[in-house]
């Protein structure tokens, strides 16, 4: 039950830091597919870098693979609205927590799709 | 005996740290399993011995791992289970039992670091008594194409940090070491299975 509360709120926060980090980093001179790219390279280090923790706390794979989904995509989105001028990190933030939990909610109704017995010969 | 695989008896001082959220979210899933087993088990991988407190009481186990440090490791736990556990070094893939020895086999995540699966599952199946059953909670490469990419990048990685492999098709290694899959349910997604195979 507790996992129900902790795995949205881990990926949630994992892919708002990751998108505000990634639109603070990104220059807004650049043009947005520059942004992306070197968004994506922020979310794949953040992927490395929260991966290890979190695993070790909270359990591999039902960690690993949204966290590898969220870091990436909020990276990539962090990079683009780094490169707009008229955007605020608040707003980045609320971007990069909704895109995490689109995601989150995603594969959970792929877990609760595959959940239980596929196979019983008996 | 082959050597040990890369990377495994090396992390056997922080396995107990690195597998304790495996350990929490798999509590539940992997004591329901156990639950039918009975007679003469065997214990395949027994690591640090998390999984020891998920069987049931009284059972008479002998536990092998092809890893001394980890089976060191192991011995707070073997000791506190209330019922019989004879640990000893051994691969999976040459098991030094007669044939037809046990009325249940364990594996837990073992057949992702085994070198050759295949033969080590017919060497479960050499020693398994006729009307015995394998359990199998596995973690196996996923169909799904955005998840298969995902665990075969982190392949990668895990294979080099503890010889981990990711990208095993478990239920097919089962199958093509002559064996007969009862049941396989899935815990996680379609990458955490378990596998009730004779």
């Amino acid at each position: 039950m507790k996992y129900k509360f902790i795995d949205p709120t881990v990926q949630t926060l994992s892919g708002t830091i990751t998108a505000v980090t990634s639109a603070t980093i990104v220059p807004n001179s650049w043009n947005m597919f520059l942004g992306m790219i070197l968004g994506d390279i922020i979310g794949m280090l953040f992927m490395i870098v929260l991966m290890i923790p979190l695993t070790v706390v909270f359990g591999g794979f039902e960690i690993m693979i949204p966290l590898f989904l969220v870091t990436m995509s909020c990276g990539m989105i962090g990079g683009m609205l780094g490169t707009a001028e008229h955007i605020s990190l608040n707003q980045v933030a609320f971007t990069g927590a909704l895109v995490s939990l689109i995601i989150f909610t995603y594969v959970a109704w792929s877990d609760h799709k595959f959940n239980g017995q596929v196979l019983n010969e008996r | 005996m082959k050597d040990k695989p890369k990377g495994y008896d090396g992390v056997a001082k922080f396995y107990d740290f690195l597998k304790s959220g495996d350990s929490r979210r798999w509590k539940k899933p992997q004591t329901d399993f156990f639950k039918n087993l009975k007679g003469q088990v065997l214990y395949v991988g027994i690591g640090t011995g998390q999984e020891i407190s998920n069987f049931p009481p009284n059972l008479n186990i002998i536990a092998i791992d092809i890893s001394a440090n980890m089976l060191k490791n192991a011995k707070r736990r073997i000791e506190k289970y209330q019922g019989n556990i004879n640990p000893i070094i051994m691969n999976a893939e040459s098991l030094g039992f007669a044939d037809h020895a046990f009325d249940s086999i364990v594996t837990v995540c073992v057949f992702c670091t085994v070198e050759n699966p295949v033969d080590g599952f017919r060497e479960l199946r050499r020693v398994l008594k006729p009307g015995g059953k394998i359990y199998s909670f596995e973690h196996v490469l996923s169909r799904n194409p955005l998840y298969s990419l995902i665990l075969k990048y982190m392949n990668q990685i895990s294979t080099r940090l503890s010889g981990t492999r990711l990208d095993r098709d478990t239920g097919n290694n089962i199958r093509k070491a002559g064996l007969k899959i009862e049941s396989e349910t899935n815990i996680y997604q379609d990458i955490v299975k378990a596998f009730v195979s004779y």
